[in-house]
């Protein structure tokens, strides 16, 4: 027989899906740790989160300090002895202050993990942020800082934030050079002594035997918690606006332009999102093909649906050759346009869904994705029906429905638009 | 542990088929043994500007992309100096529609003169993107052709120098695929929820009928041996003073290559690295330093790099770096200092295995080296390294004759009031 190479072979994709679900437990001291236990490797990450990322900040900055110092030294050991021993162990921590939550994650082997657990509470516990590892991070930041503003793309996410959120909002303040000089180490003491340790959750993920969650339970009940001060709450007042800071050297010009949207437990989301994908959200998107594919001015472009805890929104970024970055700004205001007054053709449609239902199944196998995607329900306040019934409800969206999403939240005259070089 | 079996066509496609049935998705990885290593002298850039042009239609489907979106399918490429890797991730239950679309590229491409121009135009802004409009962007660059002189590592896989692209030819581009993109010079791997006798039956089916090619003779000159040190000076409109240092080394399948790979991590990876220690920790001389090696194939090049404090040059800092490698040649490493260097290796091994994806492309790489079962042999070769390994290899490697530097200074821009 021969093979008729013109023909696609048949394909099926399921309606709905389970996901292995997390157990809740609670640590002795009350700690709710959320467990999962699965995969064939010998590894397991410890991940700690306080509600003390840059939203509760009462002096700008605290949050990235003192998350950054945990591993500079404790009342019993110094910098060089804790990073001597997460690399003894081949451990690796990881410090993120958010701006939501601030975590502190080790990634070890079953094995080590009871060498490593009471390094971890000494660090979260005692930290006591020496003088001079002090002075080389905030060296280090204030270097990065003057690298990022050099790199085009860094300086475009970072004003399309100032501007979006305005910069006494702390979603939309970065640190700088002078906020960087202006801490000393009694700050930062103080406010790890009072004020870090808010509301711990643990999220344990990879192979987490009995065994390994007795142990952990026996040291993360350890940690002394904070009391929640009343947090101040911040307005989001979005204006849209256009800004372009030319650099006369740059080649290319970066881009970055977006409106606020809708949360993730809003009922028209899952038509949101599937119109993001089709319009820039993957490789075959309109956005890519228009401006990559079919004119050349960019390597790259996409749009992504971003949320916080307190904040969603839209951002379209790419970096385009520089004489056409205007060009490109039409382009997408005009892609926008005929999103809202033409219906998208059914082949498309089902092709951007069925990639989403594709990406979607990619990425509910591992450990660490499964915790992934149980972090982002928890925080939004959803339950796993969100995941198990999404098939179904991204093969619900069809060409009318996204025509009035489009319509209803892709409103041009809205959107903040920034250039830069 | 990658568990996997292997056959081979009668057109000489191998074929390597890792089993996991705890996964609905599954892996096609093909792996083409081309890379920049394989360009002409005044042809450069092309194994990578060939890889674009690999998604620009087949010549029985006119669109790669859009056929396995559809059954919900994702896939990527990428070139390095050695090799073209290209992998497809769906559900498996459509693993046909990968072989349908993998194969037929295979079998001959469109050659379409519109998609040689976009994609040109879309890897010149690639360049520029991530080599020019970057700071420090251009040190590879400028790296490699001081570092090598014979060998083709000497240019960057994006291509020496923009006009290449803009010079290639439909022409070279049929050459290119001819010599190159065919199924005895490819390693294909099969992994994820699909058994040996559904991926035989699917590689004969769609595979099977594809010819055979004469293979091109991959001797290229061999680097010859550097004995004087080598030094290029470079100003830019960065924001620090950085330097950056490279000494030949072995290639990935000397028996010295774990050994210097850990050498280099006993001297520059991570906070408790010898250099962090001395020169960020101690004398501040750097704001950040690292040593690495490129894992290059054919012999390559283990790079000390790190970015300057205010308060010292380039020439200072080089001074610096040579008394920590000094100390270290004569004083020789601690056991402690190697054992660190094998646990973090076990780590990211067994981290690194998580994904599927990652089982899929290393097993090929190790393949197209002709040692698929690196894979697996790999935490042994690494706890087989002894203190004496390292020791030798630092008197060997780490000297003056052996080394090139780059001192990529800031410009000192004069305000205007």
């Amino acid at each position: 027989m021969v093979l008729d190479r013109t023909q696609a072979p048949p394909f099926q994709l399921p309606d709905k899906v389970a996901l292995q679900h997390i157990s809740p437990r609670y640590l002795k001291n009350g700690t709710p740790a959320y467990v999962l236990n699965q995969g064939d490797q010998s590894i397991i990450k410890v991940e700690i989160s306080f509600k003390s990322g840059a939203w509760y900040e009462s002096k700008q900055g605290i949050a990235f300090f003192v998350t950054k110092m945990l591993t500079e030294g404790t009342n019993k050991r110094t910098s060089t002895e804790i990073n001597d021993i997460l690399d003894h162990y081949g451990a690796y921590l990881e410090t993120i202050p958010g701006l939501d939550n601030t975590t502190v994650s080790l990634y070890v082997l079953n094995k080590h993990l009871d060498k490593l657990l009471p390094l971890f509470v000494e660090m979260i516990n005692e930290s006591n942020f020496p003088e001079a590892e002090l002075e080389t991070l905030k060296s280090i930041k204030k270097q990065e800082i003057r690298i990022n503003r050099e790199k085009n793309s860094m300086e475009a996410g970072k004003v399309f934030r100032e501007k979006f959120f305005g910069t006494d909002h702390p979603y939309g303040r970065f640190i700088s050079e002078e906020i960087v000089d202006s801490y000393h180490r009694e700050d930062l003491l103080a406010y790890f002594t009072e004020g870090y340790r808010v509301s711990p959750e643990v999220f344990l993920c990879g192979k987490v035997s009995e065994e390994d969650f007795q142990l952990i339970d026996q040291y993360l009940s350890q940690i002394a918690i904070s009391e929640l001060k009343t947090s101040v709450n911040y307005e989001n007042t979005f204006t849209p606006s256009a800004y372009y800071q030319e650099k006369a050297q740059a080649v290319q010009t970066s881009i970055r332009v977006g409106l606020p949207i809708i949360n993730r437990s809003h009922s028209d989301y899952m038509a949101l999102s599937v119109l993001n994908e089709l319009f820039g959200g993957y490789f075959g998107s309109r956005l890519m093909k228009n401006i990559r594919e079919e004119k050349g001015y960019t390597y790259g472009i996409h749009s992504s649906l971003l949320h916080l805890q307190n904040a969603s929104y839209l951002i379209i970024g790419t970096d385009v050759k520089k004489e056409h970055a205007q060009a490109t700004i039409n382009e997408i205001h005009a892609e926008i346009k005929k999103l809202q007054t033409e219906l998208v053709p059914s082949l498309e449609l089902e092709t951007a869904k069925n990639y989403m239902i594709g990406h979607f199944l990619s990425e509910i196998n591992t450990s660490f994705h499964l915790m992934d995607k149980f972090k982002t329900i928890h925080h939004a306040g959803l339950g796993y029906d969100f995941y198990e019934g999404m098939i179904a409800r991204i093969k619900a969206v069809n060409a009318d429905i996204l025509q009035e999403t489009a319509k209803k939240y892709l409103k041009t005259e809205e959107l903040l638009q920034v250039m830069i070089g | 542990m990658i568990k996997f079996e292997h056959f081979e066509l009668a057109n000489g496609l191998k074929v390597y088929v890792h089993e996991d049935h705890s996964t609905p998705m599954a892996v096609l990885n093909l792996l083409y043994n081309v890379g920049a290593r394989d360009e002409l002298a005044d042809k450069t850039g092309f194994a990578h500007l060939f890889e674009h042009l690999m998604f620009g239609g087949s010549v029985n489907v006119p669109s790669f992309d859009e056929p396995l979106q559809l059954v919900g399918g994702e896939n990527n490429a990428f070139t390095n100096n050695d090799i073209t890797n290209y992998y497809i991730t769906l559900p498996a239950a459509n693993l046909e529609t990968a072989f349908w679309l993998e194969s037929d590229r295979m079998l001959s491409l469109s050659f379409d003169p519109e998609v040689l121009e976009v994609q040109r135009k879309v890897v010149i802004e690639e360049f520029k993107q991530r080599y020019l409009n970057q700071p420090y962007g251009d040190v590879w660059l400028k790296l490699r052709p001081l570092a090598y002189q014979e060998h083709p590592y000497r240019w960057a896989t994006i291509g020496k120098e923009i006009s290449h692209i803009e010079e290639a030819t439909m022409e070279d581009v049929k050459s290119f695929f001819k010599t190159h993109y065919i199924p005895n010079n490819a390693y294909l791997v099969i992994a994820g929820d699909v058994t040996l006798e559904e991926a035989k039956r699917l590689t004969e089916k769609w595979f099977g009928g594809i010819p055979a090619g004469k293979l091109s003779s991959k001797n290229w000159p061999k680097e010859p041996k550097q004995n004087k040190k080598r030094i290029l000076e470079v100003s830019a409109e960065v924001p620090s003073d950085a330097l950056y240092m490279t000494f030949h080394m072995c290639g990935r399948l000397d028996a010295d290559y774990y050994a210097t790979d850990l050498m280099s991590e006993v001297l520059g990876r991570g906070k408790s690295s010898r250099l962090f220690k001395e020169l960020v920790k101690e004398k501040r001389v750097f704001n950040s330093i690292s040593a690495y090696i490129t894992g290059s194939v054919d012999p390559g090049l283990l790079v000390i790099s790190g970015k300057l404090n205010d308060g010292f040059d380039t020439v200072a800092a080089e001074k610096a770096v040579w008394e920590v490698i000094q100390k270290m040649r004569e004083e020789g490493i601690q056991k402690e200092e190697l054992e660190k260097t094998q646990n973090q290796a076990e780590a990211a091994l067994q981290f690194g295995e998580v994904e599927l994806l990652n089982r899929a492309m290393n097993l090929a790489i190790a393949a197209a080296m002709g040692r698929p079962n690196l894979v697996n042999e790999e935490p042994q070769l690494i706890n087989a390294v002894t203190v004496a390994d390292v020791n030798r290899l630092a008197k060997e490697i780490l000297i003056e004759e052996n080394c090139s530097v780059l001192y990529y200074n800031a410009q000192k821009t004069v305000e205007v009031i």
